[in-house]
């Protein structure tokens, strides 16, 4: 895997991407790649997030709020049931104040616009 | 005393009164010392039996009055004085005695004339002196002297001395008294004369004027006696003469009375049957010569007496110079009432005539007033009548029993135009009056005597004819013949208003039962009333006039749950003056449900306690209103899944795309300086991605609103979608005008939708589009040869066309039989469809 440099990750954060939209699943991967994370798995609704990331155990899932099955945020709650899952970090096209308290009470950890997706802005939230 | 008794007693004076006569006579005939002449013994035998005579009149007429005795009691002093001829001693002293009686007697009877009373002192004493001086003047005379008659006479039985100048001295003495009281009673009854009314007068004149004028010449006789016996002797002659006469002006002034009753009777003659009250007061005063006397009637009404000038008359009852004497009925009433000189009263016979010739008079007078009042008022009346008769507006026609015209009043020639003269009289009714269709009908209800009012038309005034009311009566005329009375009334105006009325309440009738409106006439109770519904009714309630007469309209109509709420609701609006409108359902007559609005209205005015209940259909009206709102809703959710799949787009596509971009571009920076190949690589993507987003962009754009209609117009936006479309569209668009912009907006939806349709589920080969313009309507039809089967209430997109289509009042209809293809057809009016206010976007 490609680190980018002057970015230091050890280990490396796992993240699973989940969207509909294969060309954001693209640039996200190539963008996370590019800036040290490990893009360890891709799911394109909410059922077949759930099942990759029980079956992947990623360390962070990038989640999209809408998606064609099950609202993103219901699998964010689901991801997240118990505390031990991975950590939650949704995005969307649209603005987060759009979302009010939604994504709070999903039990992810923050919100991202898709537009200003960044390494730096998910390990902020991480942190 | 009875009649039979006065009779007896006027006959022993009489008797007395002849007896002392032939007495008197016998002594004058067989007088040996006196011998009386011839005339002197007739002159005697005259005034004694003519005062005895007279007497008996007065008395018999008189009995209360004193005259008729006081001439008596003349005649029988004057036969008494005749006694001194006698040849007898006692008898002749006893008449020389007496010689001078008559005088007093006759004195007597003048001051007491005419009531033989002496109401006056002064009169008493006289008469008192009078009979005092002539018996004691005379008995002294014979005591003294032996024969104071003549020398032969035999010496009188109470001579007591031979005193000459006693006898002289006594005669003078006598003569002086004698002449002073019958002097002072000339001058009484001249002052009395003087004093008195005319009818006093003339009562008083036949004993008092003759009377006093005798007494006049004897007081001359004995002032001049003492001295000149010669001069004494010619006035006592004159005065004896005078004497005479007083019984003769007795009589005079009976038969003077007669003749005055006898006027008035004359009066009852001569006063006219129509006499006025001052007439017979005139036709009294000359009856009476008395110009004072006063007549006045009795007027019931005023319960009082009224004099000739018809003002109140008030009966004098304290005036001495006036005496009332009363007229009554035979009844007792009174009738009238005269005032006159109380010296009538001394001619109660006269008095007694004139009361009797007044009542005559005023009950004659009173009657023929009354009579003529009656016949006056009868004519009055008949005038009356037959004024009213010729005004009221009624026809009177008096027929004889065969229908015969005898006479008619002047309203039938009014209107009719006819004379009632020979020209109509003892013709036919029928044939005079009836208009000649009606002729026949109207005689034979002549003929009939039919009862109760008919109706016939007659000729009119002018040519014209009139409706009449008539009808019979059978009457007597004056003569007692039986005729029959025509009245009848023109009715022309009655039966054109009758005839309007029908036609309006056939007019209304047939309105009523034409209107689409559900009637029906109830009472306060809801009970429908005869011929309450109309044919609206009977035909949406299947309820008609036979079923629902005399039941409460809600149990025939109202569905069972809902008769309470209906009834309550009809009550409260018949007790709040029928302005709710109420809302319920209605069982139609096919046995669904309709959902009717009405409303009581009263009909206070037309009918009493009657009210229409006025019932609109509003079923359809629901429905339509449900449809719309259904519609609004429809094309609200439309067009939020419009916007929903605008933004969806937006976010799926172009968001997308733009967000990816966004990444790229941030990836290729960062790539830009380590790795310039895989940074171009990602810029090339990422304008790759640019166009796409683009692309998406404009159909969103499209998708939004058809640009090249705004740009370009109806036919071009149409042969756009024709060419993009998947099948071969064969395009008709024939339009004669511009189109409003949203009439262009749902032709382009509609042709586009189906379009799509038609690509997705038809399975067609060939599409037909046709747009033109019938009359105001645009018709949009597109037509495939595809597998049909389309459901407009499934497809959200049929829908949704259907609900703009109606927004502009217009109609949608989808035919898609299994395998026959679809046919869409939209049709669209132009008129109600508001052009936009064109915008200034450039």
């Amino acid at each position: 895997m490609a680190t980018a440099p002057g970015v230091c990750h050890d280990p490396a954060v796992t993240v699973l991407i989940v969207d509909d939209h294969p060309s954001f699943r693209a640039n996200a991967r190539a963008l996370l790649e590019s800036e040290g994370f490990e893009v360890v798995g891709e799911a394109e609704d909410g059922a077949s997030a759930l099942r990759a990331a029980a079956e992947l155990h990623p360390q962070l899932v990038l989640l999209d709020v809408q998606l064609p099955d099950i609202d993103g945020f219901e699998v964010a709650a689901r991801l997240t049931n118990g505390g031990g899952g991975p950590a939650v970090v949704l995005v969307s096209s649209r603005d987060g104040s759009d979302f009010g308290p939604l994504v709070e009470r999903s039990g992810a950890r923050g919100f991202i616009p898709k537009a200003e997706l960044s390494g730096a802005a998910l390990l902020s939230i991480l942190e | 005393m009875s009649r039979l008794a006065k009779r007896r007693v006027l006959v022993g004076w009489g008797a007395v009164a002849l007896a002392s006569a032939v007495v008197a006579l016998v002594a004058m005939l067989g007088s040996d010392h006196l011998r009386p002449v011839p005339a002197e013994i007739a002159v005697d035998l005259v005034v004694s039996l003519s005062f005895a005579a007279t007497g008996l009149i007065a008395w018999a007429r008189r009995p209360e009055n004193n005259t008729g005795r006081l001439l008596l009691v003349v005649s029988f002093t004057w036969s008494l004085g005749l006694f001194g001829t006698a040849n007898d001693a006692a008898v002749s002293t006893v008449g020389l005695a007496s010689q001078s009686l008559v005088l007093a007697a006759f004195v007597h009877l003048v001051l007491a004339y005419p009531d033989g009373r002496l109401a006056a002192r002064l009169d008493r004493a006289i008469v008192m002196c009078g009979y005092a001086l002539a018996v004691a003047a005379n008995v002294l005379t014979l005591m003294f002297e032996p024969h104071p008659a003549c020398s032969k006479c035999a010496t009188n039985v109470i001579f007591v001395a031979d005193r000459p100048g006693v006898g002289r001295g006594v005669d003078l003495g006598a003569n002086v008294i004698a002449a002073i009281l019958i002097t002072t009673t000339v001058v009484l009854l001249f002052r009395r004369y003087r004093a008195a009314t005319p009818v006093a007068r003339r009562v008083f004149r036949p004993i008092g004027l003759a009377g006093g004028t005798s007494l006049a010449f004897l007081a001359l006789g004995f002032a001049v006696g003492p001295i000149a016996q010669g001069v004494k002797n010619v006035f006592v002659t004159i005065a004896l003469i005078a004497l005479t006469t007083v019984p003769f002006w007795f009589l005079a002034g009976l038969l003077r009375s007669r003749l005055a009753r006898g006027g008035v009777a004359q009066l009852l003659l001569d006063v006219r049957e129509t006499a006025s009250l001052e007439e017979a007061q005139e036709g009294l005063r000359r009856a009476l010569n008395d110009p004072g006397v006063m007549l006045a009637a009795w007027v019931e009404e005023r319960h009082g007496y009224v004099d000739p000038d018809g003002r109140a008359f008030h009966v004098p009852t304290d005036d001495v110079d006036r005496i009332a004497t009363m007229v009554g009925s035979g009844t007792g009433e009174p009738v009238a009432v005269i005032v006159h000189d109380p010296a009538l009263l001394d001619e109660p016979e006269l008095l007694e005539a004139v009361a009797v010739a007044a009542r005559l008079a005023l009950h004659r007078n009173r009657l023929q007033a009354e009579l003529r009042a009656r016949l006056d008022e009868l004519q009055r009346e008949r005038d009356f009548m037959r004024d009213v008769v010729n005004a009221a507006p009624a026809f009177f026609c008096v027929l004889d029993l065969e229908g015969r015209v005898i006479r008619f009043n002047d309203t039938m020639v009014r209107a009719t135009g006819l004379l009632d003269d020979e020209s109509t009289r003892d013709r036919f009714v029928w044939e005079v009056f009836a208009a000649p269709e009606d002729a026949a009908a109207f005689r034979d209800c002549v003929l009939a005597n039919a009862p109760g009012e008919q109706q016939h038309r007659f000729q009119a005034a002018g040519g014209g004819e009139i409706d009449v009311a008539w009808s019979l009566t059978p009457v007597s005329d004056s003569q007692g013949v039986l005729r029959n009375v025509l009245t009848g009334a023109d009715v022309s105006e009655r039966v054109r208003a009758a005839d309007e009325l029908r036609r309006e309440r056939d007019f209304l009738d047939l309105v009523g039962h034409a209107t689409p409106t559900l009637l029906c006439v109830v009472d306060p109770n809801g009970v429908v009333l005869e011929r309450g519904v109309n044919t609206a009714f009977a035909d949406a309630t299947g309820v008609g006039d036979d079923e629902a007469v005399g039941h409460p309209f809600w149990e025939l109509v109202i569905p069972d749950e809902e008769i309470a709420g209906a009834r309550a609701e009809f009550l409260a609006a018949v007790a709040a003056g029928c302005s709710t409108r109420i809302e319920t359902p209605w069982r139609a007559a096919d046995g669904s449900e309709m959902i009717v609005e009405w409303w009581p209205t009263s009909l206070e005015g037309y009918r009493e306690e009657h009210y229409l209940i006025c019932g609109m259909d509003i079923t359809a009206r629901k429905r339509d209103e449900e449809e719309l709102r259904r519609s609004r809703s429809r094309l609200v959710d439309a067009a939020d899944a419009e916007r929903r799949r605008l933004e969806r787009n937006l976010h799926d596509g172009a968001q997308q795309r733009l967000v990816s971009l966004s990444l790229a571009l941030r990836l290729a920076e960062s790539k830009l300086r380590i790795d310039p190949d895989a940074a171009s690589a990602i810029l090339g993507g990422a304008g790759e991605e640019l166009a796409l987003a683009l692309q998406e962009l404009r159909e969103l754009a499209r998708g939004l609103h058809p640009a090249i209609l705004t740009d370009r117009g109806l036919a071009p936006a149409l042969e756009t979608l024709a060419e993009r479309a998947s099948v071969p569209v064969e395009l008709e668009v024939d339009l004669d005008r511009p189109l409003p912009g949203p009439v262009e907006v749902a032709i382009f939806y509609v042709v586009s939708e189906s379009l799509a349709n038609i690509a997705k589920h038809a399975e067609a080969r060939a599409v037909t589009v046709r747009v033109g313009v019938s009359r105001d309507t645009v018709v949009v039809e597109v037509a495939d040869d595809g597998i049909g089967g389309a459901d407009d209430a499934q497809g959200s997109g049929l829908r949704g066309l259907c609900d703009r289509v109606e927004a502009l009042d217009g109609r949608f209809l989808v035919e898609s039989p299994a395998g026959g293809g679809t046919c869409v057809v939209a049709t669209i009016p132009l008129a109600r469809v508001r052009q936009p206010v064109p915008s200034d976007a450039g």
